[in-house]
């Protein structure tokens, strides 16, 4: 329900990727994106772009792991924006070429969100 | 450019330019020999001291080659220790969980328990077990011994050498480089990949397919114009682990997200950048283990940590490839890489960025090995080459080698 969606007042406009793009970790942040079509991906991508550096200096003024809700999903929209990178800028495809089942590959974190 | 005898440390063995049989890929006797002479004798990198920081807490970690399931415990006195994960009644395996934090270990089965510092405590209806020596039935244990907050184990009952005559000339690794304040972590795991443990290793140990295989993703990131094969900048054997030095090429392009990670944190595919800038900077020129050419463009030391490690030391990050043999043809590999915890969302933000990168890079490695493994098996082939520039893995074949054929046992 997009209504429930809130983002901080000035990003508000990020409102339409938060269903689709604000996950707590990496592994649901690379199944989005092997998931999607490039056009899905180059729309949320080309959406954060323009906001990023503006996102990142209004997030830093909380502490990493202390984050008000709102600020939490643009956090998550920020990282999201790092996966959504890597096929935008690098692969120029959310797959990559040479790679087996992405179910075969397990990733966790330890210490990383504070 | 070419990788000439300048660029090679003293104390390395000159093991010529001959092809490499393919036997040690592919020979059963040769794994079991593997199993009895490398991974029962040397010392085995198996954890973090400070995945264990408080007493009581624990890791379980599988070592399949040995059939075993290895409890690393601090105990009440604050030590590290490493066991068996085998009760002393019949055998069960006692703590099932990956890891946690306890006072006591409780088997499932009958519940007999041990403490953290594996005596065994509690068994229920003792009564009945009139012969029972508690005082010589605690967990097993296996030799353990902690450097530089990484937790090593050697299953030999009396290992050959400590880990610090084990580790030998890479010792001051943990003045140059200490990992303590590195807590944070990436970890990659594949559960199985299908090819011996030294094929898919070997692919970690030279940058010559960089430009190739992983053309997409790393293609001009460590190979500058002047250096398109990505030689080494520099290679030293330190008794039976290597060095191999990687530089970066400085002139790469990146995107612009990519570019604004650069500004927040700097790791090993970092090729500009203000985080980089200031992380070269406190570098220094101070030690003769990290960046040894003193280059500007200095990327990572590669440090094959015999026998199955590649631990790849950079600004800003490392990470512990570890392949882990299943059997002759299947193995295990888990890579971990470390940060400092990072400490604003733009430094987390650059983190998920050049993780994701890295993370993307290794997955393009497993199909490849897989192949070639089924390719080995085929028959088409009696030999490989190796070309100067893949001097970390000629050296590490050749040291598997002598341990296998018996020469020495130990560094
Ligand atoms: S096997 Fe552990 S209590 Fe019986
Ligand atoms: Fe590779």
């Amino acid at each position: 329900m997009s209504d429930a969606v809130t983002l901080p007042e000035e990003f508000a406009a990020l409102a339409p990727y938060v269903a689709g793009w604000a996950h707590a970790t990496n592994a649901e942040r690379l199944h989005k994106r092997m998931s999607s079509s490039m056009a899905e991906v180059q729309d949320f991508y080309d959406a954060m772009l323009p906001r990023l550096e503006a996102a990142l200096v209004h997030l830093d003024r909380f502490p990493l792991g202390g984050l008000p809700p709102a600020e939490e999903t643009l956090y998550r929209l920020v990282l999201a924006a790092g996966e959504a990178a890597v096929a935008v800028e690098i692969y120029r495809a959310p797959t990559l070429p040479l790679a087996p089942d992405a179910s075969r590959v397990k990733v966790y974190y330890a210490n990383m969100d504070g | 450019m070419a990788f000439t005898a300048a660029q090679i440390g003293a104390g390395t063995p000159d093991l010529g330019d001959a092809p490499l049989s393919l036997t040690p890929f592919l020979s059963p006797d040769y794994f079991a020999a593997e199993r009895e002479q490398v991974f029962s004798r040397s010392w085995l990198n198996i954890a973090r001291g400070c995945e264990v920081p408080k007493p009581g807490d624990f890791v379980v970690r599988d070592v399949e080659i040995r059939h075993a399931s290895v409890l690393v415990v601090r105990g009440q006195d604050g030590e590290v220790r490493a066991f068996h994960n085998v009760c002393a009644h019949r055998s069960a395996r006692i703590e099932w969980r990956r890891q946690g934090s306890c006072k006591l270990f409780s088997c499932p089965y009958h519940a007999w328990s041990y403490d953290t510092e594996g005596r065994l405590r509690g068994v229920p209806g003792l009564e009945n077990f009139p012969t029972l020596d508690k005082a010589a039935n605690g967990l097993t244990p296996i030799a353990c011994e902690v450097w530089n907050d990484l937790v090593f184990i050697n299953f030999a009952a009396e290992p050959p050498q400590s880990l610090r005559e084990f580790l030998g000339g890479l010792l001051p690794f943990e003045r140059d480089y200490p990992l303590a304040d590195m807590d944070a972590s990436a970890t990659v795991e594949v559960a199985v990949v299908n090819c011996n443990w030294k094929v898919f290793l070997h692919a970690f140990l030279e940058a010559y397919h960089l430009n190739v295989l992983h053309g997409r993703s790393l293609g001009n990131t460590f190979n500058p114009p002047d250096n398109p094969q990505g030689d080494p900048l520099y290679y030293r054997a330190f008794g039976r682990h290597g060095c191999l030095t990687i530089g970066a090429n400085l002139e790469r392009r990146a995107g612009p997200m990519e570019t604004l990670s650069q500004r927040h944190a700097a790791d090993l595919l970092s090729t500009g950048g203000k985080a980089r800038a200031s992380a070269y900077e406190e570098l220094g020129s101070g030690t003769r283990l990290l960046n040894p050419t003193g280059a500007a463009n200095w990327a990572l030391e590669g440090v094959v940590l015999f026998p199955n490690v590649m631990w790849l030391a950079a600004m800003g990050s490392c990470t512990l490839h570890k392949v882990w043999p299943l059997d002759l043809e299947r193995s295990r590999f888990e890579s971990i890489t470390y940060y400092p915890r990072p400490r604003s969302v733009s430094e987390r933000f650059a983190r998920e960025l050049r993780f994701a990168l890295f993370r993307d890079t290794i997955v393009e490695d497993i199909l490849n090995t897989e192949y070639s493994q089924q390719a080995l098996r085929s028959g088409a082939k009696r030999h490989m080459h190796l070309q100067r520039g893949e001097i970390a893995i000629r050296h590490h074949y050749h040291q598997v080698d002598r341990v296998v054929r018996g020469e020495t046992a130990h560094v």
